[in-house]
């Protein structure tokens, strides 16, 4: 059994999805039992959270440990928002043409 | 013809009541003159600011992008000296580059105490784009102390809309800004890249091809929906960034949420939702995502309820 300590090998704070990617990537393989230790991190962002899921459905052998506090409660959420039918936003927009730079400034001077 | 007189483009004033319909309208018009003059060969534009006596945040941050993306072509003139020293302390004439490490923290401490972070360029494909977020973060901690919930919100916007431009811009360079107005009650954010625009992202990919018309606008539509250019096979997990943004902003905070790219503008508030097709030849190089954030929470909002 392996254990990745987040907070030593990537960081505490979890920004940017393609870079915990990228760095994850390089500190896992296919061929034995590792868990991810989450202690000392305190933020995931929403991104993360979604792409730890993805990690964990790439590599069966991985397996999350100690995660706390809003970073449990981001993964969390994002785990039952994956598990739920997708839902597209509504727009409701008015669409608006502007053919002259005429247009524009009437336009956006009652804007 | 390089003794030419430049042109002058007269930079018009913005009052800090101005509707904020009339700073888009300088922005483009600023850029509409500009762009009369053909800027290659070390031809140059003056940008008067004689009238300015103000600069709202939006526009402040768009005409240093605008001035960046010209390159040396931009000469500015007329500037009052209290407008001077503001535009020199946001770096407006050159914009701050963050360093992967972030190592000048006097720098950061310098601004830790302002309202106002500098107007900052990141590589977003290394991690000067994590370097700027950190130091959005470091100024509003700092001057919205206690304000906890404000610094929750604007972890999880930074992160989303700086992925996306990690993800889909291929831009070599992103900006950031933020000033914060007390009085106002209102934090501004300007998040930008001048990379490929929404509109070029969805045209590429064949799942969209009967949606989206020559009208750029129609990307952004598909946007602003939520639909990713970037799902998984199996689960459509992608495509919030945007769309939860601005749900987060209007919906739950009461605030604005604007977006230009390539030649579509989006405006969304509490009145309602705008999609507006620019004219030719007016185009954005990239995206540009403004939002108004309001630092007075409603007692009811809850972060969750924004994400999936």
């Amino acid at each position: 059994m392996k254990t990745i300590m987040i907070y030593r090998e990537i960081g505490t704070d979890l920004r940017t999805r393609s870079f915990f990617r990228r760095d994850i990537e390089g500190l896992l393989n296919h061929d034995t039992q590792m868990v991810i230790d989450f202690s000392g991190v305190t933020f995931v962002s929403r991104s993360v959270a979604d792409e730890i899921c993805n990690v964990l459905a790439d590599y069966p052998n991985l397996s999350l440990r100690n995660m706390a506090g809003d970073v449990k409660m981001m993964y969390d959420v994002v785990v039952r928002g994956r598990s739920a039918p997708r839902r597209y936003d509504d727009l409701n927009a008015k669409h608006v043409t502007l053919r002259t730079m005429e247009d524009l400034q009437s336009f956006f001077s009652k804007l | 013809m390089l003794n030419e007189i430049p042109p002058i483009v007269r930079i018009p004033a913005v009052s800090r009541e101005a509707q904020i319909g009339n700073v888009f309208n300088h922005v483009f018009s600023v850029m509409f003159q500009t762009e009369q003059t053909d800027l290659s060969h070390g031809r140059k534009v003056l940008w008067d600011f004689s009238d300015c006596n103000f600069l709202h945040p939006f526009y402040l941050a768009a005409l240093s992008v605008l001035k960046t993306r010209y390159n040396d072509s931009i000469i500015c003139i007329g500037i009052r000296p209290i407008i001077q020293s503001y535009l020199d302390v946001v770096h407006f004439a050159t914009p701050l580059e963050v360093s992967e490490n972030g190592e000048d923290k006097s720098l950061w401490h310098y601004y830790s105490k302002k309202t106002y972070l500098p107007i900052c360029v990141f590589n977003p494909q290394n991690r000067s784009s994590v370097v700027a977020q950190e130091l959005v973060q470091t100024t509003v901690r700092a001057q919205l102390s206690g304000n906890q919930a404000v610094f929750s919100i604007l972890s999880l916007l930074l992160g989303e809309l700086i992925d996306n431009i990690t993800d889909h811009s291929s831009s070599k360079n992103g900006f950031l800004f933020c000033q914060l107005l007390p009085r106002e009650g209102n934090l501004y954010v300007y998040i930008g890249d001048t990379g490929h625009s929404i509109y070029s992202s969805y045209a590429t990919d064949e799942r969209y091809e009967n949606l989206v018309t020559s009208a750029e606008s129609s990307a952004l539509a598909l946007a602003l929906k939520g639909k990713s250019t970037k799902n998984r096979p199996e689960n459509e997990n992608r495509g919030y960034g945007i769309s939860k943004s601005r749900s987060l902003i209007v919906n739950g905070l009461k605030g604005e949420f604007f977006i230009i790219s390539g030649s579509a503008f989006f405006r969304h508030d509490p009145a309602g939702e705008l999609l507006v097709d620019l004219p030719e030849p007016l185009r954005w190089d990239g995206t540009v995502v403004l939002l108004k954030i309001p630092t007075v929470i409603p007692p009811n909002f809850n972060l969750y309820d924004y994400i999936r």
